[in-house]
């Protein structure tokens, strides 16, 4: 089999293993609960006010109760869960936007989030890989001697810490709005895009901005290494340009680096949920603090499958990247 | 060994201002943290026994709160139970990434290696933090703060466990070694005298770094209310505060004092770390290489 057809096999596999067992974590989750979803969420949606009669409590339950096969064996309870969730997308109805289903609103916010956590962790990891070659190629020490105490001081400080201090620095120093984006009407899909950029440049400003401080360390570590190696030492004496030699260092310092850029989407995507509430961002996060205020267990549990299926599609995005910069992938017979 | 070499010697760490300074404010905030409370007369997690909302003053010296609380009680609570789950997961979660990361690593078997590898993989990619934040918020009334510690430990291995096998895989196949397994020294010295003060280092770096991502996942679980708000950490302070919509009304020192304490005891555990790091380095190199 030709190698990059392996890999991409693979490489799908694994995402697919991945999202299997946020299947089987979050239909776990469901059945452990300490009280009866069912009984649960009618007693709120009567507590709530709404005007149901008996038989429409009934037939509720009864839907709710069907949706969860409560009253079948546990094998055939995951074999439901497992085809409602991958297939039909019957994730129930949800508390906090009834009468949503949980589908709809997840499927609405899936797309921004994913365009988010993309471009975050893209961008942060450009802009601290980009710096750290810089960094540890400079002739300016002092530059570089102060991006990197910036980013010692920096990492390891909660990223929730760091938002919230830029807010409390943003809003009571600073003294100035959160831009938003007004509400437009959408007429194309690439209107939309537009829209969705606009809405995401400011929590991706805040994400980059204390997002870059791992690449960079690790970056310039290598570079600082790879400099001394043969091939440069080489290229070097033959009379290569300082560009070149440059690029060559950044070439082949890129690819340790990028492991860390797919492995640390979950990482990033925790920064993400957090801005997308704080930014009020139509993302997974805000609607994940809504589920959390209203106690909406069916839209936490479709939220929980859903944020494995996203981060699983982002790296698996990345890692369909990586032959492209890795030859060694590309050409066969080749480590 | 020659005698010529220099040695970095315990008293010159100990001398050091870069290793005295985070180590005198580290100990401080621990004294603050874990023995100030136990000086406490009321529960400072209670509401109403403070004014509502006083500005930095000599009687509450970090403000008080909406709720009638003060600041200057509760930080050293939040603190303390903050430090305790995020120790808890780091200790659970450096046992697990050393158990997989090693067996791993040191398995004869490629199947074997395969599975963990994947599972690895796989607990690296998944988004930990919803699925905690769900557990948290299903079961707040069962949680205790150590057992919010554990569950975390339970999922935040993957990036210890992945570096500890890199690091192991590598040691097994390093010149130094193999040399003294073909000079035939004993197992256990090559695992006392090449294994451990390379482990040692990282066995420091991972629970340190576990730690600081548990305190992330602490607090960000926590602004989002997923979380047994009613027990005192920095995360639910910060919620509390944002919930009584502090920065609007300008009672900054609610929010920003538990940040800034959680910001000085995490850079004096970092720095602390860096330079204990250097010292074992320094001594791997001379004394027991």
């Amino acid at each position: 089999m030709h190698p990059l057809i392996k890999y991409v096999l693979q490489r799908v596999a694994l995402a697919l293993l991945v999202v299997w067992v946020g299947i089987t974590i979050t239909f776990i989750l469901s059945r452990l609960m300490p009280f009866n979803a069912a009984e649960l969420f009618i007693s709120r949606m009567l507590a709530q006010g709404h005007s149901l009669t008996g038989e429409e409590i009934e037939n509720m339950k009864k839907q709710i109760l069907e949706l969860y096969g409560l009253d079948k064996p546990i094998i055939v309870q995951y074999a439901i869960f497992l085809r409602n969730y991958m297939i039909t997308g019957e994730m129930g109805p949800s508390f906090a936007f009834f009468p949503s289903n949980v589908k709809d609103i997840i499927g609405k916010a899936l797309p921004w989030s994913i365009t988010l956590l993309l471009l975050a962790s893209v961008i942060s990891w450009l802009v601290g890989n980009g710096l750290g070659v810089v960094a540890a190629l400079t002739k300016h020490r002092k530059i570089s001697s102060v991006l990197e105490n910036i980013a010692i001081a920096f990492q390891p400080i909660p990223f929730a810490v760091l938002a919230l201090s830029f807010l409390i620095f943003y809003l009571l120093v600073l003294k100035l709005p959160i831009p938003g984006a007004a509400f437009v009407s959408i007429t194309s899909p690439f209107e939309m895009f537009i829209y969705m950029l606009r809405r995401a440049s400011f929590p991706l400003l805040v994400l980059v901005l204390f997002g870059w401080f791992g690449g960079f360390v690790g970056m310039k570590a290598i570079a600082l290494k790879m400099r001394e190696e043969d091939f440069i030492v080489y290229a070097f004496l033959q009379g290569a340009s300082t560009r070149s030699i440059r690029f060559m260092i950044f070439r082949n310092s890129i690819l340790p680096q990028f492991t860390t850029l797919v492995l640390g989407i979950s990482r990033v995507f925790v920064g993400s949920l957090l801005v997308e509430y704080i930014f009020n961002y139509p993302g997974i996060g805000y609607i994940l603090q809504s589920a959390i205020a209203n106690a909406d267990y069916n839209l936490m549990l479709g939220i929980l499958f859903f944020a494995t299926v996203a981060t699983a599609v982002a790296a698996l995005i990345l890692d369909l990247v990586y032959p492209l910069i890795d030859p060694r992938i590309r050409y066969p017979g080749q480590g | 060994m020659s005698t010529m070499a220099y040695v970095y010697r315990f008293k010159e760490l100990v001398l050091k201002p870069s290793f005295i300074i985070p180590l005198v404010i580290f100990v401080g905030m621990i004294i603050y943290a874990f023995v100030y409370p136990l000086t406490l007369t009321i529960n400072p997690g209670r509401w109403y026994y403070a004014p509502i909302a006083q500005p930095p003053s000599l009687k509450h010296p970090f403000g008080t709160t909406s709720t009638g609380q003060d600041v200057f009680l509760l930080v050293p609570i939040a603190l303390r139970n903050t430090i305790t789950i995020s120790f808890v997961a780091a200790v659970i979660s450096v046992l697990i990434a050393w158990g997989i990361g090693s067996v791993a690593a040191l398995s004869q078997s490629q199947a074997m290696r395969t599975a963990l590898l994947t599972l690895t993989d796989i607990i690296c990619v998944l988004p930990g933090l919803p699925i905690l934040m769900v557990i948290f918020f299903t079961w707040r009334d069962y949680l205790t703060i150590p057992l919010i510690g554990v569950i975390m430990g339970l999922l935040g291995w993957g990036f210890t466990a992945r570096a500890v096998y890199s690091i192991l895989y590598s040691l097994r196949h390093r010149t130094f070694v193999l040399t003294s397994y073909f000079t035939g020294l004993a197992m256990y010295k090559i695992v006392l005298k090449d294994f451990i003060p390379y482990l040692l280092r990282y066995l420091i770096i991972n629970i340190v770094g576990t730690m600081m991502w548990a305190m992330g996942n602490e607090v960000t679980a926590s602004i989002f209310g997923a979380m047994k708000m009613e027990e005192v950490t920095i995360g639910t302070t910060i919620h509390w505060a944002m919930y009584y919509q502090a920065l609007l009304l300008g009672i900054w020192w609610w929010l920003a004092m538990p940040i800034i304490f959680l910001v000085i005891f995490v850079l004096s555990l970092y720095i602390l770390m860096i330079e204990i790091d250097k010292y074992i380095f320094a001594r791997a190199r001379v004394t027991w290489g």
